[in-house]
């Protein structure tokens, strides 16, 4: 119990000092690792509250992919931090402003926040001890639950198709091995045979 | 119930105590008795002699961040079907075949992908 609760707070100290390091590091890579180190942190929290298949898909997704996508964001963009800090004093009234704005709408926000009762109606949860995490979740989410998983399949699709729409790009003038065409090609295709006459000569069109 | 569960996590955390330490005992090490004469030359980028031209730090070809994209994508499928995996047993015919659309789908995204070349490379 004790020890559970050490754990737990260490990694908690960790999660919020490294994503602090995030915001604050100068190296922007630097930044990434330390971003990376907080998600590890918060799926070992998740584990330890006892949701293991989030804690596992948070591992797999945040730290296997989001991580990389950000670290080649960093690399793409290509921040030059001297180009940044130069404009500073002309934007900082404006800065200053929604600053102060979204402060004051997080304070409403916190200060009449309350807990509604039926929110979450904890009856129909049924946590049993014998069936696991992941289990769980399996034996609700691909039929009580159809509709948001078919969604969350046809939103997946969506960005396929738009990373691909907004990303990709087929070079002009590139010279691809296309097999059927290369199977397909005949003789005829390649080669002319002509009939030359003596003293004539021969007029190719091409 | 939860500190069952989590007994079978307390090797992983003694791993990650041993590797943490370890870790840290190599750095500490190195610091104490490794020879240290600090000069500003030994950190300059060396390039054939040159000064080093620009930054380090390039453009990326945009195509690198498509791949990384389409593995997320299918990275999530993949989290989807272990539950899936886990429970098949328990949630019948309806289960299975909604998992069969919800792949379906996935794979017109995977023939659109491959038809239009986005995964080759040149």
């Amino acid at each position: 119990m004790l020890a559970h609760a050490l754990v737990f707070y260490l990694f908690s100290f960790i999660a919020i000092s490294s994503s602090l390091a995030v915001i604050s590091s100068k190296n922007t890579v630097h930044a990434v690792f330390f971003l990376i180190l907080d998600f590890v942190s918060i799926s070992c929290l998740f584990i330890m509250m006892g949701a293991e298949y989030l804690g596992m898909l948070t591992l797999i997704v945040y730290v296997g992919a989001v991580a990389v996508l950000f670290l080649f964001v960093v690399m793409m963009l290509n921040v030059n931090f001297k180009d940044l800090r130069t404009g500073f004093l002309s934007y900082l009234p404006f800065g200053l402003l929604i600053g102060i704005v979204i402060i004051i709408e997080l304070g409403m926000m916190i200060g009449t926040w309350k807990y509604k009762d039926s929110f979450i109606k904890t009856s129909e949860i049924q946590i049993s001890s014998k069936v696991s995490n992941t289990e769980a979740l399996g034996n609700v989410l691909y039929t009580d639950f159809i509709h948001y998983f078919q969604i969350s399949g046809i939103i997946l699709l969506v960005a396929m198709i738009g990373a691909i729409l907004l990303t990709f790009r087929q070079k002009e003038n590139l010279k691809r091995q296309d097999i059927t065409k290369q199977v397909s090609r005949e003789r005829d295709d390649g080669v002319l045979l002509e009939e030359v006459e003596s003293f004539k000569g021969v007029k190719l069109n091409d | 119930m939860l500190f069952d569960f989590l007994r079978d996590y307390a090797t992983i955390l003694i791993f990650l105590f041993i590797s943490i330490g370890l870790g840290f005992a190599f750095i500490i090490v190195n610091f104490l008795f490794s020879p240290s004469n600090p000069d500003p030359e030994k950190l300059s980028a060396y390039e054939c002699g040159f000064e080093a031209f620009d930054d380090a730090r390039m453009k990326f070809d945009v195509r690198f961040y498509l791949v990384a994209i389409l593995f997320i994508i299918f990275d999530l499928e993949v989290a989807f079907l272990f539950p899936w995996a886990v429970s098949l047993g328990n949630i019948g015919l309806l289960g299975f075949w909604s998992m069969m659309f919800f792949l379906f789908i996935l794979t017109v995204g995977f023939i659109y992908e491959w038809k239009k070349g986005a995964l080759d490379w040149e």
